[in-house]
């Protein structure tokens, strides 16, 4: 017989094998040089652990858990805090959730949806999300661009996340031919500018839903790839389900606008005329999204700047800042060339002017901003004095 | 408690798609055959009942309230077995980090009207704070398995409760064991 596995003779220890397994042990143990000396190795090992173990075993005093009246307790918790807060304050308590308005991920996804060469950008944003303000914060994800050893840990992140994930629902994009089809069929009113001459194009983005179950490991596993083995994900992390719902949302497309998602293949056309400038409007609800209220966001966060480069009293100061349940964080990478905070009708949003010498297609700026939890986004190529003043004319 | 129309067995739920929770019976079976051996377990690693009773509760209503995907829906108490002892770790790193656990530990002790002598009673207090800091500071792997094995779990329970093979439990005891001891050689600088 060959040597018995470590589990095998593990498992002789603890008498968790069947007799005929008992005996080939045995007489193996009889006739091998080496395994006395294992065994007696990993028996030691398991006998100094047990008795440290054996200090936690509970008091012979110690009550007996009765199961039913910890079920009516139980019970009796859920109903009572389910009853006790109204509905709408339900919508945004730890246990049912909250209601993240905004999602930059979602701006972020439309955006990379209409300007292709922006996808990598948007890969990179994966968990910051929000609703009732803006706010910026300068990342330099030079470092993640160039080296593809650190891209590494990302790629493992998004294959990970899209293996876990299950997709309830996925809508394909369609159109709209008015204003009123648009709206109707996105479930809000959708808003143009009024000031445009030219009809727009109105593209309606499918509504989306999906959740994944966590893999505390696998994370970690991407954190120690990335060289960062100390930042520790909490424990509670694993098993955690994460579901996301996108509505539907609207983009109102005017001018004609270079590589604007449309697959055809073609070179980009000619620059748009100063009389049609490319411009684009998102409307998005903001998504859904339901995490477990024991996770911590802000400790998530705090990790993923240490990722990108912060030093931990950096993270952890802009971590405490941030009401992670309302904002809706905007990474400005090293493609903002510029970012300003712009007053929409009394609304704060943010203009960032982008400078991106490796993709003339894309935008050359983008103003957010979030209002009534909608999101909205002007995105245009060229000049962008007038966004703020386009952005307020919407109706 | 919402009526849900669709009906698991606790044990071995099909992994429908359509089925986004347990039925309340099957919660309620579930609750009643497991809360009693989940909080056993919690309290050996934490030292506290009350606080057991919590952790387990707040493991019972994540289950409650999640929406499990189908890989979990195939072992549901494999999931919250682990939920319950990953909250439990995080409680117990919490408390490490406020320097809690001796006082804890010692609480724990004091309450309880063992027959132990004013000797036996410090030594092993101070051990209970030694095993829960270490086992605060190991990979949550390893301290799961080594608890439910300290809690007389089978090798069988282990390998489903952890979502492991069964030929692979004694290999997986002897990695966290050894990880334990170097742990524990590191933070107090003993091995007997």
């Amino acid at each position: 017989m060959n040597c018995p596995t470590e589990h095998a003779l593990r498992a002789y220890i603890d008498n968790e094998l069947d007799p005929t397994e008992i005996a080939a042990i045995k007489e193996h143990l009889v006739s091998c040089p080496a395994c006395p000396l294992r065994l007696e190795t990993f028996s030691a090992a398991a006998l100094r652990v047990a008795s440290r173990f054996h200090s936690l075993d509970a008091p012979p005093s110690a009550a007996e858990t009765n199961p039913q009246a910890a079920l009516a307790r139980f019970k009796a918790n859920l109903s009572a805090s389910e009853e006790r807060v109204p509905f709408f304050a339900r919508l945004f308590s730890p246990r049912w959730r909250f209601v993240w308005a905004a999602s930059f991920a979602a701006v972020v996804l439309l955006v990379s949806l209409l300007f292709p060469a922006t996808r990598s950008f948007a890969q990179r944003l994966l968990a910051t999300l929000r609703v009732e303000r803006v706010q910026t914060v300068a990342l330099d994800f030079g470092a993640l661009d160039n080296a593809s050893s650190s891209r590494q840990p990302l790629e493992a992140l998004a294959k990970m996340l899209s293996e876990n994930a299950v997709v309830t629902i996925d809508e394909k994009p369609s159109s709209a031919a008015t204003q009123a089809a648009a709206s109707q069929a996105v479930g809000f009113p959708v808003r143009v500018l009024p000031n445009r001459t030219d009809s727009p194009a109105f593209k309606i983005a499918g509504a989306h839903a999906f959740h994944l179950s966590l893999d505390r490991s696998r994370l970690q596993d991407v954190l120690d790839q990335a060289g960062r083995p100390d930042l520790l994900l909490p424990a509670s992390l694993d098993g955690a389900t994460v579901s996301v719902q996108v509505p539907r949302a609207a983009a109102v497309k005017y001018g004609s606008c270079k590589h604007s998602g449309d697959s055809s293949g073609q070179a980009p056309a000619t620059s748009s005329t100063p009389a049609d400038p490319c411009l684009i409007v998102i409307q998005a609800p903001s998504p859904l999204i339901n995490v477990p209220s024991d996770l911590n966001i802000q400790q998530l966060a705090e990790i993923g700047l240490q990722l990108v480069g912060w030093n931990p009293v950096q993270a952890r100061q802009f971590c405490q800042s941030v009401d992670w349940r309302s904002t809706l964080v905007v990474p400005i990478s090293r493609n903002v060339q510029s970012y300003e905070t712009v007053n929409i009708n009394g609304i704060r949003g943010t203009l960032m002017q982008f400078s991106n010498p490796h993709n003339r297609t894309g935008p050359s700026f983008a103003l957010i901003w979030v209002d009534n939890a909608t999101i909205y986004g002007l995105i245009g190529q060229g000049d962008s004095t007038s966004a703020v003043q386009l952005a307020s004319s919407l109706q | 408690m919402e009526p849900l129309s669709n009906t698991l067995s606790p044990v071995a739920a099909p992994a429908d798609s359509t089925t986004r929770k347990l039925s309340v019976q099957a919660f309620e079976e579930l609750f009643l055959s497991t809360y009693p051996r989940v909080v056993a377990l919690l309290r050996r690693m934490l030292g506290d009942s009350g606080r057991a009773e919590e952790i387990a509760n707040e493991a019972f209503l994540k289950l409650y309230n999640t929406t499990l995907p189908p890989s979990v829906r195939a072992n549901i108490p494999g999931w919250l077995y682990r939920t319950a002892m990953n909250l439990g770790i995080d409680d117990l790193r919490a408390r490490t980090r406020h320097t809690q656990v001796a006082q804890a530990a010692s609480q724990a002790v004091s309450s309880s009207a063992q027959p132990e002598n004013g000797l036996q009673r410090v030594l092993r207090s101070e051990t209970q704070q030694r095993v829960r800091l270490a086992l605060s500071k190991l990979k949550p792997e390893w301290s799961q398995i080594l608890l439910l094995r300290a809690s007389g779990y089978s090798y069988k329970e282990i390998a489903s409760h952890l979502e492991v093979s069964a030929a692979s439990v004694g290999t997986l005891l002897i990695r966290a064991e050894a990880g334990f001891e170097k742990c524990y050689l590191e933070l107090f600088g003993e091995k007997d």
